[in-house]
C-alpha cells in the first residue's frame, strides 16, 4: 500500500506538462543514440551533463534515465535491420533480428523487440519499486565501516565490467581511484597533485573525466576508422506488418517473462546490467529451446528473449544507484555524477531524503516505457533516416558539444583543457586495450571509499580490525573476496579438469 | 606495450608523492594513505599486464585524420584564448570537414555557421552561459 501511495506521488511529479516533455525529450534522444553505431549511451549522457544542471533535480535524472532505457530500445533497431548494434547490449540481437530481417520478417522483430522490451521494462519498473525500499531500508542501517566495506564490494564487482582482463580492470580501478584524490583533502587540507593549479584544487569534475573519456575519446577512436556505409534491409512501415503474428506471439511469451527476470536479477548486480542480461537470456532460451537449431536462422526467441533482458537490466541496475550510491554500470555512474552535480548524494537516504526523486524517477520509467513503444513503432523509419548523418559532421558536433559543455560547467577554460586532456588519455588507454569503465566509476566512487574508510579507521582508533568487527562488514568483504578470487579459482580448477581429461584420453 | 610502462611511471610517482602527503598522521590515516591505495594497484596490475601477451592494436587506422583531429584539439584552446570560443570552434569545424574528412568547402561552410549559430543560441542565448570571447572578437 506504502509502496502504491508512494507511485502515485511519483506520477504526480512526472505528470507535468514539463517532465511529461522531459521524458519524452529522454526517449527520442536515447532511441536516436542507440540507433547510431559508436555514439552509446554513456557518451552521450556525458554530453548532456552540463545542460542536466540547468533542470531540476529530478527532472535531470528523468532525462538521462530516459536517454538509458531509450538506447536499449534503439539499439535493437539497426541490429535488425543492419546487423549493426547500435550499442552494445542489442549485440546477441543481431544474430537472429538480423536473419529475420533477411526472412521479410524485419517488421515483425522490431515490433516484438519493442514490445518485449516494453513489458520486460514494466516488469523491472514493479520490481524497483517493490525491491528498492527493503535494500534502502536495510543500507539505512550501515555506518562508515560497512560503507567501506559495501563500496570495496562495489569497486571488486566493477572490475568484472568492460572485456579487458582482469589486470587490466585492476589498473584502471587503481587509476581511478588516483585520479579521484587530485585536488583538497577534506580531513587535513592538504593539496594533492595540484601543481600549483588553482582550479585543480577542487579535483577533476565527474562530467569533465566522463565527456573526456567516453565523448572526445569516441571522436578520435572514430577519426581512426574508415567510415562503412551498411546496407538496410526493406521493411514495411504499416502498423500491421509490425505486429508479430500470433505464433510468433505465443512463442515470444515465454521468453520475455524469463528475460525479464534474469534482466532484473542481473540488473540487480553491480558489474550487471544490459548487456550481461541479453547474452545470458539467449544462452538460456537456446539451452531450454525446442528448437535450438532454428537459433542463428531466426528464431523469434533470440530476440524476444535479450531485447526484453537488456530493458530490464538497464533498468534494475538503477536500485544499487539508488538505494546503496554504487553505481553498477559507466552509464549509472555518470547518471550518478549527475545527481551529484545537483546537490544530491545518491544511497539509502536518498529515497528518506528526497522521496520525490526516487518515487518521480520510477514513475518515470512507466511513463517513459509507454512513450517508446509507441515511439518506436511508428517511427522506425525516421530512426534508421539517422544512420544517413555523416560520421564526420557527429564528430565535430560531439567536439563542439564537449567543449561548451565543459566550459559551461565553472566557465573556466580549465575544465575545457582537462576534458581534452582526458580525451587523449582515454584514447591511449582504449588503443592499448584498456577498458575505461572501471576508471570512471573507481573515479565516482573513490572519494566515497576513502571518506568511509578514514571515518571507519578514526573509529577503530587506527586498527583495520574494526573492519573485521562488523558482521555486515565481514559479510560484505567476504563476497569481495570470492568475486575478487571466483575467476582465479575457477581457471585453476578449470586447467586441473582439463588436465585430468588430457591424462584420461592418454591412457 | 607502451601503456603499462606509462601507467607503471605514473604509479611510481604517485606513490612518492602520497609518501610526502602522509600516510598516517597522529594516530589517524593521512592524506597519503588514499593516493597509496590507488597507486600501489595501479603499479601491481600494471606489471601484471605488461607481462599478459599483447594483442595486435589494429593496423586500419587512418593515421592522417586522427592527426587532424588530435591537433586540432591541442590547438583548440589557443584558439579560442585568440578568437573567443564560438568563432574558434566554427574554424575547427570547418578546417575538420574541409581538411580530414573532405567535405565540399560550401558544405563545411554551411555546417561550420548553423552549428555555432545553434550552439550560441542553446548556450549563449537559452542557458546563459558567457561563452567567452578572444582578443579578436
Amino acid at each position: 500500500m506504502d509502496v502504491l501511495s508512494n507511485l502515485m506521488m511519483g506520477f504526480g511529479v512526472v505528470l507535468t506538462p514539463f517532465n511529461l516533455s522531459i521524458a519524452l525529450l529522454g526517449a527520442f534522444v536515447g532511441t536516436a543514440v542507440g540507433v547510431l553505431p559508436g555514439l552509446g549511451p554513456t557518451a552521450t549522457i556525458s554530453l548532456l551533463l552540463p545542460i542536466s544542471v540547468y533542470l531540476d533535480q529530478t527532472s535531470a535524472v528523468i532525462l538521462l534515465a530516459g536517454i538509458y532505457y531509450g538506447a536499449m530500445y534503439g539499439g535493437s533497431i539497426t541490429s535488425i535491420l543492419i546487423k549493426i548494434p547500435g550499442e552494445a547490449a542489442s549485440v546477441i540481437t543481431c544474430i537472429d533480428g538480423y536473419q529475420m530481417a533477411r526472412r521479410g520478417r524485419a517488421g515483425a522483430a522490431l515490433g516484438i523487440s519493442a514490445l518485449g522490451s516494453f513489458v520486460a521494462g514494466i516488469a523491472a519498473t514493479i520490481g524497483i519499486a517493490w525491491v528498492g525500499p527493503q535494500v534502502a531500508s536495510v543500507a539505512l542501517m550501515f555506518g562508515p565501516v560497512e560503507k567501506a566495506a559495501m563500496l570495496v564490494l562495489g569497486l571488486t564487482l566493477i572490475l568484472g565490467i568492460g572485456e579487458s582482463s582482469r589486470a587490466r580492470a585492476v589498473a584502471m580501478v587503481g587509476l581511478g581511484l588516483l585520479l579521484g584524490t587530485a585536488g583538497v583533502d577534506i580531513v587535513s587540507g592538504e593539496e594533492r597533485f595540484v601543481f600549483d593549479i588553482p582550479p585543480l584544487r577542487d579535483g577533476f569534475s565527474i562530467p569533465v573525466v566522463a565527456m573526456g573519456l567516453f565523448g572526445l575519446s569516441e571522436v578520435l577512436i572514430l577519426a581512426g576508422q574508415k567510415e562503412t556505409k551498411a546496407e538496410i534491409l526493406g521493411y514495411s512501415r504499416r502498423l500491421r506488418d509490425l505486429l508479430p503474428n500470433r505464433e510468433e506471439a505465443r512463442r515470444s511469451i515465454g521468453p520475455v517473462v524469463r528475460g525479464s527476470g534474469i534482466g532484473f536479477l542481473l540488473g540487480l548486480l553491480p558489474g550487471g546490467g544490459a548487456m550481461i542480461s541479453s547474452f545470458v537470456s539467449y544462452l538460456v532460451e537456446k539451452k531450454i529451446s525446442r528448437r535450438p537449431e532454428e537459433f542463428g536462422q531466426g528464431a523469434v526467441e533470440g530476440v524476444a528473449g535479450p531485447e526484453a533482458a537488456n530493458n530490464a537490466g538497464a533498468q534494475a541496475s538503477f536500485i544499487p544507484l539508488l538505494c546503496l550510491g554504487i553505481p553498477a554500470n559507466a552509464v549509472i555512474g555518470v547518471i550518478m555524477g549527475a545527481l551529484l552535480m545537483q546537490g544530491i548524494v545518491p544511497g539509502p537516504r536518498l529515497i528518506v531524503e528526497h522521496p520525490e526523486v526516487f518515487w518521480g524517477v520510477i514513475a518515470s520509467m512507466f511513463v517513459g516505457n509507454l512513450m517508446l513503444v509507441l515511439l518506436n513503432i511508428p517511427l522506425v523509419g525516421l530512426f534508421v533516416s539517422l544512420l544517413r548523418i555523416p560520421q564526420g559532421l557527429m564528430s565535430v558536433l560531439i567536439v563542439m558539444f564537449c567543449v561548451i559543455g565543459a566550459y559551461s560547467l565553472n566557465n573556466s577554460m580549465f575544465d575545457v583543457i582537462a576534458m581534452i586532456g582526458f580525451g587523449f588519455l582515454g584514447y591511449g588507454l582504449r588503443r592499448s586495450g584498456f577498458d575505461i569503465a572501471p576508471l570512471l566509476l573507481a573515479f565516482v566512487l573513490g572519494p566515497m571509499f576513502e571518506q568511509s574508510l578514514r571515518q571507519g579507521l578514526i573509529i577503530g582508533y587506527g586498527s583495520p580490525m574494526v573492519f573485521l568487527q562488523s558482521p555486515i562488514s565481514v559479510a560484505f568483504l567476504a563476497l569481495a573476496l570470492v568475486v575478487f578470487a571466483a575467476p582465479m579459482i575457477s581457471r585453476i580448477f578449470g586447467g586441473r579438469r582439463a588436465l585430468a581429461a588430457l591424462a584420461g584420453k592418454e591412457e | 606495450m607502451y601503456g603499462p610502462v606509462a601507467l607503471a611511471v605514473l604509479a611510481v610517482a604517485a606513490l612518492v608523492a602520497a609518501y610526502g602527503y602522509g600516510l598516517w598522521e597522529f594516530g589517524a590515516p593521512g592524506a597519503g594513505l588514499m593516493p597509496c591505495l590507488g597507486a600501489a594497484l595501479l603499479l601491481i596490475a600494471s606489471v601484471f599486464v605488461f607481462r599478459e601477451k599483447q594483442a595486435a592494436a589494429g593496423d586500419n587506422v587512418h593515421v592522417g585524420r586522427i592527426a587532424g583531429y588530435g591537433g586540432g584539439l591541442l590547438l583548440l584552446p589557443l584558439a579560442v584564448s585568440l578568437v573567443g570560443m564560438l568563432p574558434a570552434l566554427g574554424l575547427f569545424i570547418l578546417v575538420l570537414l574541409r581538411f580530414a574528412e573532405g567535405v565540399r568547402w560550401r558544405s563545411a561552410i554551411a555546417a561550420a555557421v548553423i552549428s555555432s549559430t545553434a550552439a550560441w543560441l542553446l548556450f549563449g542565448h537559452m542557458l546563459q552561459v558567457p561563452l567567452p570571447g578572444g582578443m579578436v572578437w
